[in-house]
Parts: C-alpha cells; sequence; structure tokens
C-alpha cells in the first residue's frame, strides 16, 4: 500500500486510523473487477481515479465507445463471447440533524421542534450496469437503478423500492473510422456530456452537483436527469492538446413523450491542455443548453387547441374559470456554464482541482400567455380561496396586468481530489452554492411557490384589485453547502465512504421580504421555512 | 550513368529518412493519444494517472524493460517489445494488451518508444538467450528436482515456500526506482507478466526481471535445471490447463 517514501509517515497514521475504522478489513490487494476492467483484467484505477470518477485514461476509453484509445475492436457483434455487466450494491447510514427555523408543521411529518436529529440506514440500494462492444462501431452502455424512496403515507414514513432505467443508449462509434473518437453519435436516453458527470461524482447521493439539480418549473427536468435524444460528440487531440465537443439535442421533459415540439439543444466544447512536468492537465469549458417549456408538458394539461385557448382567454371569464393559464407558445429557459480543471501532481501526490460556474434563467416559470391577465383568488379573496393557480385582472376597467415570473439563479461548485494513498485513499472536499434571484418556485420539488405567497400582504387579503404586488421579486436563496469525503479502498470491489456535509437552507426556500407571510402559517401555506442540516454519513460500496 | 545511381541512391536514402521520421511522428501521435495518460508525455512514466497506479508504468528514457529474451544487460528485441504491447501484461498492472491497435500503429509507436533512448539506434543487435531447440518433458523426477532448487536458491525468501509472496523478505522489497515492488502470488498465472507457460516461465527465469527485485538465474544453474525449476513452479502452483494466455 505504500508506494513512495514521501507517504510513509502519513501512511502510517492513517493506517493507525483506518484500523480503527475498518477493523480487520485490510487484507492484501486483490484484483476483482467489475464490467470493462473485467472484460480487459486491469484493476479499476487503469480507468477511475476513484470509483466511479474516471480518469483520463477512462474518459478517452469513453469517448471511443469502451474500447482502447486509437482502437478499433473488430470483431462482429455474433463472434462476441460476452457482454459484460457488473453491479454495485450500497447501503449507507446517515446521522443528521436537522435545524428548522419553522414553529409549525415541518416537511414530511418530522416533529415540530426546532432541532431534530436523524439517524438511519438508508438508501440501501443498487445499480446494474451492462455495456460494450458490438463489432467494428457499435457500442451500448444501460444502467438500472435500484433504489429505495422515501415517501410518507399515513405520517409514517415508507421506503417502497423502485427500479429505474437510468440511461440507455447506443452508440455509433468513429464514424470516420479513425479510432480516435473525432465523431460519434449516440441514440437513446444518456446523462448529459456535462463538464463534471453528476453521476459519476464522488459525493453521495445527500450532496449531488447543486447547480446541476435546480428545478425551478414544473415540468422541467435538471440539467443533470438523463434526458432522451441524440448527440453527436468526439475528440480531436493535435499535438498535447485536445478538444471535446458535444452537441445534443434531447427532449427536454425527461419522457419519451414531448408535447413541446420544440426540442432543447445543448452543447459543450472543452479544450484540455497537458504539460510535462508537476502541472499535468488543465482543461476550461463552456456549456449552453437552450430549452424550451409549453404548457402541455405540465400533467393534465394536453393539447388545448385553439377554440379553448381562445375561450379562456375571454376576459368575461377569467373571473369564473381557474384553468386559464395556457398557451401554445413555448416559454424559453437556458443555463450557460463555464468550467475549469487542473491536474497536478506534487510530492506524488494527485490533485484535481475542478469549478463551474452556471447562470440560468427561465423567462416565466408560470408559462403565462402574455396576453393572458393575471387574476386573483376566488373565493373571498382570503387565504381560503386560494389553493390554485391564478392568473388575474386587476380589474377589468382598469386595464390588464402582464406578468411573466422570470426565474434566474447563479451558481457553482468548487472543489478537489487528492489522492492520498494511491489506490487507497481519497480525500475530496467540495463547497457548492446557488443564489436565486426572483425565487417563484420551490426549486426542490419544482412546485409553484407563488402559490404559498401569493395571498399575503401584510396581513391585508387580495382582492380583486390588490393582488400580488408586482415589483415583487420573489425575494432571494442562497444555499450553501459544504462537503468533505473519504473514499477508501480496502481492496478492489470494495470502497467505504466517510462523508461530513453541511447545508444551510435545506430545501431551498426563499427568504422573501418579511411582509409576505404570516409568522403561524404551516410550510406549504406560504410560511417560509428555513432549514439547516448537517449529517455524518457512511457508506458501503460493493462492486461486482 | 554514375551520376544516375548517385542520385537513386541519394533519394532512396532521403526517402527512407523521411519514412522514418514520417513514422516516428505518426508514432507520437498514437503515443500521445494511447499511452501517454500513463507513460507521460516525455515518456518518463510519469502521466496523468501515473500517480495513482499501484504498479508504475514504465520510463522509455531508461530503456530498461522487464521481458526480454536477451542476455541481462542487453535491450529488449523488437519482438518482445512487440509482443509484451499486443498480449499486456498478466492482471495485476494497468498495462493493457493493443491488440486491437493496428499493426502499423503498434509498430509506429515502438519506434517512437524506441527513439527516446538513443542505446536502441547505436547499440550491437542485443544476444539471444539461448533456448533449447525442444522443451524437454516434464517428469516426476524434475518436478522432485525443482523443489530443491526453489528451496536451495531461496526463492521462497521472496515468493514464500507456498508462493503466496509471504516470504520474510517480501514486504522490503523495492524496484529501481524506489517503489515497492510485491511479488505476484504464484498460484494465480494470470497475474503474471510475462506469461505462464512452460517456455514463459523459462524464459522469466532465465533472464530475471530486470529492475524489479526478481533476479536473473542465467549462468548460475544450468539450463536442464531452470527447466526442473520450471517444472515444479508448473506443477505446484501454476497447474498445468490452468497457464492463463496473457
Ligand atoms: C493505463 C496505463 C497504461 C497505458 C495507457 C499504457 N501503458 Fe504501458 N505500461 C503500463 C504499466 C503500469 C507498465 C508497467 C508494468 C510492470 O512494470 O509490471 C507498462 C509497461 C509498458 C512497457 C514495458 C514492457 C516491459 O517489458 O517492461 C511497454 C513497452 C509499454 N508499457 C508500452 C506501452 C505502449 C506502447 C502504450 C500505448 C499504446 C502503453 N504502454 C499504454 C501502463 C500503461
Ligand atoms: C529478491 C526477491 C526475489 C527472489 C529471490 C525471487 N523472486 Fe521471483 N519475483 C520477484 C519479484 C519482485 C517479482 C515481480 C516482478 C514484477 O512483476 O515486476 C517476481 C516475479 C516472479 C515470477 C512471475 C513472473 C511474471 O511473469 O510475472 C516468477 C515465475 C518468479 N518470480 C519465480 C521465481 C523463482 C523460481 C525464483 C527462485 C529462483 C524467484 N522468483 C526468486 C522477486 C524475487
Amino acid at each position: 500500500m505504500i508506494h513512495n517514501s514521501h507517504f510513509q509517515h502519513r501512511v502510517r497514521l492513517f493506517h493507525v486510523l483506518m484500523v480503527f475504522v475498518f477493523l480487520g478489513l485490510l487484507p492484501k490487494a486483490a484484483f476483482a473487477i467489475p464490467a470493462f476492467g473485467r472484460k480487459y483484467g486491469k484493476p479499476c484505477q487503469t480507468c477511475h481515479v476513484a470509483i466511479p470518477k474516471l480518469n483520463d485514461f477512462g474518459e478517452r476509453v469513453r469517448v471511443n465507445g469502451y474500447q482502447l484509445p486509437g482502437t478499433i475492436e473488430e470483431t462482429a457483434p455474433w463472434s462476441i463471447q460476452a457482454v459484460h455487466f457488473s453491479g454495485m450494491l450500497h447501503e449507507m447510514f446517515v446521522d443528521r440533524t436537522i435545524k428548522s427555523g419553522m414553529a409549525a408543521v415541518p416537511p414530511t411529518g418530522l416533529p415540530a421542534n426546532g432541532q431534530y436529529d436523524v439517524n438511519s440506514f438508508r438508501d440501501m440500494g443498487g445499480h446494474i450496469w451492462m455495456g460494450g462492444v458490438l463489432g467494428k462501431h457499435l457500442s451500448f452502455f444501460s444502467s438500472f437503478g435500484i433504489e429505495q424512496e422515501l415517501e410518507v403515507e399515513g405520517g409514517r414514513f415508507k421506503s417502497p423500492t423502485s427500479v429505474h432505467w437510468e440511461q440507455a443508449f447506443f452508440a455509433y462509434n468513429n464514424v470516420l473510422s479513425s479510432g480516435s473518437g473525432l465523431l460519434n453519435f449516440r441514440f437513446g436516453r444518456f446523462e448529459l456530456e456535462l463538464p463534471f458527470s453528476s453521476l459519476r461524482r464522488l459525493s453521495s447521493a445527500l450532496a449531488p452537483y447543486e447547480v446541476y439539480n435546480i428545478r425551478p418549473v414544473q415540468g422541467a427536468v435538471s440539467l443533470s436527469a438523463p434526458k432522451v435524444g441524440m448527440s453527436i460528440y468526439g475528440v480531436h487531440s493535435f499535438g498535447l492538446s485536445r478538444i471535446r465537443y458535444d452537441l445534443s439535442v434531447v427532449n427536454g421533459t425527461n419522457a419519451h413523450f414531448d408535447t413541446n415540439l420544440n426540442k432543447d439543444l445543448y452543447a459543450r466544447l472543452a479544450w484540455s491542455q497537458y504539460f510535462a512536468g508537476p502541472l499535468k492537465k488543465v482543461t476550461v469549458g463552456g456549456l449552453g443548453y437552450f430549452g424550451t417549456q409549453n404548457l402541455r408538458d405540465l400533467p393534465g394539461n394536453p393539447f388545448p387547441n385553439e377554440a379553448m385557448i381562445e375561450y379562456w382567454q375571454e376576459p368575461e371569464i377569467l373571473g369564473e374559470t381557474f384553468n386559464v393559464h395556457t398557451t401554445p407558445e413555448n416559454v424559453n429557459f437556458n443555463r450557460l456554464g463555464v468550467d475549469a480543471s487542473i491536474d497536478l501532481v506534487l510530492f506524488g501526490y494527485h490533485l484535481n482541482f475542478f469549478g463551474q460556474y452556471l447562470v440560468g434563467h427561465d423567462d416565466d416559470i408560470d408559462m403565462t400567455d402574455k396576453r393572458m391577465p393575471y387574476f386573483a383568488g376566488g373565493g373571498g379573496g382570503d387565504e381560503g380561496g386560494g389553493d390554485h393557480l391564478h392568473k388575474a385582472m386587476t380589474s377589468a376597467s382598469e386595464g390588464i396586468e402582464w406578468l411573466t415570473r422570470p426565474f434566474d439563479y447563479t451558481g457553482g461548485f468548487v472543489g478537489v481530489d487528492l489522492v492520498l494513498i494511491p489506490t487507497k485513499l481519497y480525500l475530496s472536499p467540495r463547497l457548492d452554492w446557488v443564489n436565486v434571484t426572483n425565487q417563484w418556485a420551490d426549486k426542490v420539488n419544482g412546485a409553484y411557490l407563488r402559490q404559498n405567497i401569493s395571498y399575503v400582504v401584510e396581513g391585508d387579503t387580495l382582492s380583486g384589485s390588490d393582488i400580488m404586488p408586482r415589483n415583487m421579486t420573489g425575494g432571494e436563496t442562497d444555499i450553501t453547502r459544504w462537503v468533505v469525503q473519504l473514499h477508501y479502498h480496502p481492496i478492489q470491489p470494495v470502497v467505504f465512504m466517510l462523508e461530513y456535509g453541511r447545508q444551510d437552507n435545506l430545501f431551498g426556500y426563499p427568504e422573501p421580504p418579511e411582509r409576505m407571510y404570516n409568522p403561524s402559517w404551516a410550510a406549504g401555506m406560504g410560511r417560509v421555512v428555513s432549514v439547516d442540516s448537517s449529517w455524518l454519513m457512511f457508506m458501503v460500496m460493493f462492486a461486482f | 550513368m554514375k551520376h544516375f545511381i548517385g542520385i537513386v541512391l541519394l533519394f532512396t536514402v532521403l526517402s527512407l529518412v523521411a519514412a522514418q521520421d514520417l513514422d516516428l511522428k505518426r508514432g507520437r501521435k498514437v503515443y500521445l493519444d494511447s499511452c501517454s495518460p500513463c507513460h507521460g508525455i516525455t515518456g518518463k512514466g510519469d502521466g496523468i494517472v501515473a500517480a495513482n497506479l499501484y504498479v508504475k508504468p514504465r520510463d522509455f528514457t531508461l530503456g530498461q524493460y522487464k521481458i526480454k529474451s536477451t542476455i541481462d544487460g542487453d535491450l529488449p528485441l523488437h519482438e518482445d517489445l512487440y509482443t509484451t504491447l499486443s498480449k499486456g501484461m498478466g492482471q495485476r498492472n494497468s498495462m493493457l494488451a493493443w491488440a486491437h491497435l493496428r499493426g502499423d500503429d503498434r509498430e509506429a509507436v515502438l519506434a517512437y518508444i524506441k527513439s527516446l533512448y538513443p542505446r536502441f539506434a547505436t547499440d550491437e543487435p542485443p544476444q539471444v538467450i539461448s533456448y533449447p531447440a525442444v522443451v524437454p518433458p516434464m517428469t516426476a523426477k524434475t518436478i522432485r528436482q525443482g523443489k530443491t532448487w526453489y528451496e536451495g536458491i531461496e526463492c521462497g525468501k521472496c515468493h514464500g515456500l507456498s508462493g503466496h509472496g509471504d516470504g520474510p523478505s517480501t514486504a522490503a522489497l523495492r524496484d529501481e526506482q524506489g517503489h515497492k515492488i510485491t511479488p505476484p502470488d504464484l498460484n494465480k498465472p494470470w497475474l503474471f507478466i510475462g506469461g505462464s507457460t512452460r517456455m514463459d516461465l523459462f524464459r522469466t527465469i532465465k533472464t530475471g526481471i530486470a529492475g524489479s527485485a526478481m533476479p536473473s538465474l542465467d549462468g548460475i544453474i544450468t539450463d536442464d535445471q531452470i527447466w526442473e525449476l520450471v517444472d515444479y513452479l508448473a506443477h505446484e502452483f501454476v497447474q498445468p490447463g490452468e497457464q492463463a494466455p496473457r
């Protein structure tokens, strides 16, 4: 386990530590190897920094359709002897403290005092991956996730198990027969070529890349969720530089039935420069996602025809009907990002610094027809009337208020993955932050927050002429999260992970101006909650 | 006429040189695409992933190779390198089998690697170790005799008497670059870097493994005695029939 004299004194310390933590679990190096490792008969670190993050070589293999860089496997599909698959089981133990600034009913039925601790075994689940080369140009990849969901039913927590098909795609590789991965196509459901793969990140399910995870609008999907579509991607190398590109056309909705007619476009371009010496590689890149939303993407809003739309847009009807929020028009949203990654080897320690910065904008989270007036709740205009979405008219005589509700955020993450003991022990701290201006939506559930906050203005009730103030920006949300993980591979198929994390504003609720809410209300009724959390998580992964 | 021959000769030489340059250029491209992540862009074995590998990639500027059919101190044959590149080096390290790399690319990349160590161009052709014409038969007697060599030459010091790599000196072993090196479990022939047929074992034991702690027995015991040792290994550890292709 010691490879370099620099490590030695440290190693001793770590071993003492590790022996305490993983008593007796330090067998001699054995090399059991899943899927591709099995195909090539190689230890995991050939392609992975630490499971599941790929190293530079692993990335080259992946781009080349799971074939070694520079090679094209000529095997005919019918003479392939085995389709390689592998699996992973994991279970975590989480000890979590949640501090809630909420006097009334906390989310999901947890006890209602200010601070509570949860500790539980959770997320027992696994993955099954299949992938491989099907002859000269064809490769495929498919993964199933088996997860325990958390549900509250009748005030009790339940954990039904669900199997979901995470990714499934075919790729036509090396279209130009170069073996260098210059031009490839793929079709199916896949994770976008994000600068930092969400599926292959080192942190646990409690700490996703938050800026990739944001999902302002109902019906919209996060950047990191696998998408259905196709992409053209590849790499071109010249000298010590490599350019990586990806152009994807996808259904933004993540469903295979996309009603909004327009496809979403994702583009990524990255430049890597390699160096001799301790600085090994610098990568800078940019991404853009250009999507459209349409009300028809929302559940319960199938294809309205022109007559229906006209009917809904009749001002006289607006006072009586609630279901007026529809438009055949698309509402745009976009994400723009820049990223960088630096690899260094200092005194035999490999360090990978990485960072992502992202700006997101949604034109209108309500997907309001621009021609659509805005109207206040039915009923007495009191809070009691308000569990619907409303477009309102200030008053027919005063003319029409045109409202759109844009959503803007910036955010990112910076982190470093550090190899403490080659092939064995990794440390990776990371900071995620997201700042939402114009918060109109609950970014966690993608539900409207407007629903929650539109009815109260300093205890006043809303009436036909006193609607939600137009200048209300919806407040700002700041989410910050720190995580530090230790990854330990005692033997190749086993990974132990210890993660400490703390997150301010766990649910990403906004903090609008004071006057926006009534403290006596429960969460979800316009009561703004601030929930902070910290956790210590221990996870065992077993890959086979 | 003389001039004509002269010009033809000149052109031949020039085009040969140019072809070699082209080959090297091609070789460098293949090298950068396929090998540099491990072996490093200057060939010093310090590629971007090397720091996280247990067995460090070869430093091509040192000209030291583990698998060769030449005598101690001589460079490997081109064929040795070609075989290693095509078959890989077992399952214990990250050196892959590059059989799917096109034949001419394999030649080009080897030419490039050799250009990183000038002695490949200047040395006399290397001297090949003596091989027997036929592999001698394995008998109960040779196996018994081999056991005495295994114990007598103290293979067990590093390999352990059971071959599991648990000998008294095992833990302290370092290769010439100062990295810790452990012998493979002799009961797991798929880990061997130089193959596990009896012929492979003969070559490995005779040449040793340069740069590692594994000694060469060339000139220390006779070829016949090496065969006896091979028979013992094959019978006791590797198990006939379990000779994994590398
Ligand atoms: C994923 C990492 C990796 C890649 C990629 C890689 N190698 Fe290696 N290579 C190694 C390692 C590790 C060793 C040392 C193995 C040992 O010492 O047991 C090695 C050893 C070698 C050797 C030495 C053989 C001997 O007899 O000592 C040669 C030659 C070689 N590699 C050539 C190549 C060529 C050519 C390529 C590109 C086509 C390549 N390697 C790509 C990891 C790699
Ligand atoms: C000083 C320690 C040492 C001694 C003595 C020693 N070996 Fe080794 N042996 C090694 C090491 C280290 C390796 C692994 C080399 C590598 O993979 O680079 C090795 C590898 C081997 C291998 C595997 C070759 C392969 O292709 O991977 C065989 C077989 C072997 N030794 C046989 C022997 C026999 C037989 C003897 C006694 C004559 C012997 N060794 C004595 C250290 C030793």
